[in-house]
């Protein structure tokens, strides 16, 4: 999964939106920068879709870390013959505007994988 | 007598080489995969492999009056089920009664959606066709009545997936996701390449561009150690995985709810095995309906048996059957069921009190025993019922198209 790349807003708080379809099960999100403290999140699941918000800080204060953030999520799909699709958004960054559904990474026919990075600009 | 001998001695060279052929079909029938045929199936479609068999039903040999239970539990069949059924007074002579049960929709196109196949609601894929023989002898004028029964079964409601094994899986997830974590977060530090990447964007010479360049190559470096971790947790944790497989097929097919299943079937009389004495004798049609619970589950039914033959032994069957699953493998059951018969002359309702016991093999593979009182007359021999069952589900293997959510 590629890396990432965004444009923060200096003083505007950073939201992480991950959104996870066909998934009947997840184990919770892993985000953290390299110093590995769990960043805050909230969950906020329903029956058709997973949902997480994670706080990485505000804008100046995650750019001043010049290292990635990784976004960890294992999963199994309800439905093994469709990909589990992730849905980022953010909030508080200038770039990029959209990104684009992911599919997880399949590890064998009843688990996934979401592993991705995230680095923060100025 | 001759007769009568050599036919024992067929049914008995029949009866123990299909029990012999049973006992090591597991090993040997087409529906096992092998390694390279698990290839080219994974290759093809996304294929489970799931455990059908819930327990012996086979509609022909209700029919037949020989059916090891009177309420039959819904389960999902098989592309094709063989039944093995010993019922004597006390087990010594070997099987006479056996039944082949197949489902058409596997057979005719295996390949469907995976949201069709969760739902609920289900007709033609659970609609089953069996066919079933059993021999009824009467000693005393060396005769014997060969019967011949075609029955159908379908479930248009089998519940919905059991919850209780939610809270295993996320135990998995969470094991897979501690490993992910904590392995990467151990060799990223370690990692030469990267420590002299990191040391690399401390430099306030950078230009813009060469800036953006390190980030892509720590990116890059960072998904290759990934991508080490995913390959080592497919080497150390094969039993996690394989785990989680069996937690998620019995989270599909251990299902809890509503359960309904409709059946029919009709029986052919043939005298002395003679092929031209075939008569119409028998028919019926029934539904079993229940709530499944993890533990305990109710069922009843309700059942019509005509017989054309003897139209005053017309039948009005209904009863009840409370099962207690001990074991993901073993349950036992306790089964209660009132017959009450179309002729005046008889206003009694005669009943039929049993306990099975049902037990899981293998994969696909269920026994089955019988311990009860019957309801008198038919084909079965005096008041008591033992009976054995053995039945073997062949093909469980479901393949599902892919859909391509994002090109």
């Amino acid at each position: 999964m590629p890396m990432i790349k965004c444009r923060v807003e200096p003083h505007k708080q950073v939201i992480l939106t991950v959104t996870i379809d066909n998934a009947i099960a997840i184990s919770s999100i892993a985000a953290y920068f390299r110093d590995k403290n769990q960043l805050p999140y909230q969950s906020q699941h329903t029956k058709k879709q997973k949902v997480f918000l994670v706080k990485p800080g505000v804008g100046h204060e995650v750019a001043g870390k010049k290292q990635p953030m990784r976004c960890l999520i294992v999963a199994t799909p309800r439905d093994p013959s469709r990909p589990i699709t992730v849905t980022c958004e953010l909030k508080g960054v200038l770039k990029p505007a959209y990104i684009p559904p992911q599919e997880a990474d399949r590890v064998s026919e009843n688990m996934r994988v979401f592993d991705q990075d995230f680095w923060f600009n100025a | 007598m001759f007769k009568k001998t050599l036919r024992d001695t067929r049914c008995g060279i029949w009866g123990v080489g299909s029990i012999i052929l049973m006992l090591f079909l597991p090993t040997s029938y087409s529906g096992q995969t092998t390694p390279e045929k698990d290839a080219i199936l994974t290759k093809q479609d996304t294929v489970i492999s799931l455990d059908l068999l819930v327990t012996p039903a086979s509609p022909a040999f209700v029919v037949l009056g020989v059916e090891p239970a009177s309420i039959e539990r819904p389960g999902s069949p098989t592309d094709l089920g063989i039944t093995i059924l010993s019922s004597t007074n006390n087990l010594t002579v070997l099987p006479r009664n056996y039944a082949l049960e197949f489902t058409p929709y596997w057979w005719c196109d295996g390949t469907r959606s995976f949201s069709s196949f969760k739902n609920p609601v289900t007709f033609l894929r659970t609609l089953s066709i069996s066919v079933a023989t059993a021999t009824r002898e009467f000693p005393s004028t060396d005769s014997f009545i060969t019967s011949l029964g075609l029955g159908v079964r379908c479930s248009p409601f089998r519940g919905k997936p059991n919850p209780v094994y939610t809270d295993s899986i996320d135990n998995i997830l969470k094991a897979a996701h501690s490993f992910y974590l904590n392995r990467f977060n151990e060799l990223e530090p370690q990692d030469a390449l990267l420590k002299e990447l990191y040391g690399k964007l401390k430099d306030p010479q950078l230009t813009e561009e060469e800036r953006k360049e390190i980030q892509v190559q720590i990116g890059e470096r960072r998904d290759t150690i990934k991508k080490e971790v995913r390959e080592e947790f497919l080497v150390t944790h094969d039993a996690i995985i394989e785990r989680l497989n069996r937690t998620v097929d019995m989270m599909q097919m251990n299902r809890i709810g509503l359960k309904i299943d409709v059946a029919g079937a009709f029986a052919l009389d043939f005298p002395q095995g003679l092929f031209e004495n075939g008569t119409f004798s028998k028919f019926g049609g029934w539904v079993t309906a229940g709530w499944e619970c993890p533990k305990v589950s109710f069922l009843g039914v309700l059942r019509l048996l005509g017989n054309s033959l003897y139209t005053d032994s017309t039948s009005f069957d209904f009863g009840g059957r409370l099962i207690r699953n001990v074991t993901e493998d073993l349950s036992v059951s306790l089964e209660g069921l009132g017959r009450w018969y179309w002729k005046l002359s008889d206003d009694n309702i005669h009943s039929r009190l049993d306990v099975i016991v049902d037990y899981a093999l293998f994969k696909n593979n269920a026994l089955s025993f019988t311990l009860g009182k019957d309801y008198g007359g038919g084909l079965t021999e005096g008041e008591l019922i033992v009976s054995m069952n053995l039945k073997q589900g062949f093909g469980s293997r479901r393949p599902v198209q892919k859909l391509k959510l994002l090109d």
